[in-house]
């Protein structure tokens, strides 16, 4: 709750976005490479320094998957004005791809994080299904218990009775 | 726990890559051998998604490369 309160008071003011002038900020003046080549080629220069390799390589092991640094690397891209949004989009998959090949020439695991995790989750229809079908069986399961407990205690009144007093047929 | 959505992803699994060699066409050299061989159909290069695929499909293949050895 406290620590709510606290990141409230960090959130921008309403309205503070527009508090600078219009094209003050690097995502409101053309791009530095508007096209998706152009784009490539930047990337192509900056993830093959030696900086850029340890980094990503740290990063990689410390479990954050491809797509994750992929995606935040264009959009800090996009921010800095380097490159448009929807070229930013475009060229991720160089960049995914790029960062894969790295992490294999250092031989390190990683995620890629293109695997979707609710595609294994069952949908509501489904459960709702199974958990029927489940119900049904156990009932199924309690009727045979059931009749072979009344079967058992049929056998038992059954038996003869053995004591001295018992009579004789 | 869900994920939120990401674009990378969203771009990465819609490019259509085909990793699989194509096979060579074979030259006939007799008199009566076609002059012009039919060219099988190639992407259209003009489109960026299309540039963007081949750069995909070097690395990647430079990757599988480095893997196999």
């Amino acid at each position: 709750m406290a620590l709510d309160i606290m990141r409230s008071f960090d959130a921008p003011v309403p309205g503070q976005s527009l508090t600078a002038e219009l094209g003050a900020r690097p995502w409101q003046s053309p791009p530095q490479y508007p096209t998706v080549d152009e784009a490539i080629q930047y990337y192509m220069r900056s993830m093959t320094t030696e900086e850029f390799m340890d980094q990503i390589i740290d990063v990689l092991e410390m479990g954050v998957s491809v797509a994750d640094v992929a995606n935040v690397m264009q959009v800090k891209s996009v921010m800095d004005g380097i490159h448009s949004v929807d070229v930013g989009i475009m060229v991720t998959p160089v960049i995914m791809e790029m960062i894969m090949f790295l992490a294999d020439s250092a031989g390190i695991e990683y995620e890629k994080g293109t695997e979707n995790p609710d595609k294994k989750k069952l949908s509501g229809a489904k459960k709702a299904r199974v958990l029927q079908q489940l119900k049904e069986e156990t009932e199924d399961m309690d009727m045979a218990e059931e009749a072979e407990e009344t079967v058992e205690e049929i056998e038992v009144s059954k038996e003869e009775p053995k004591g001295l007093m018992a009579r004789r047929s | 726990m869900s994920r939120q959505y990401n674009p990378a992803v969203a771009a990465y699994n819609s490019l259509k890559i085909d990793m699989t060699e194509a096979p060579k066409p074979k030259t006939l050299g007799g008199l009566l051998a076609p002059k012009a061989m039919p060219k099988p159909q190639e992407e259209d290069m003009s489109q960026p998604m299309s540039r963007v695929a081949a750069h995909v499909k070097a690395i990647r293949q430079r990757r599988m490369e480095e893997d196999g050895s």
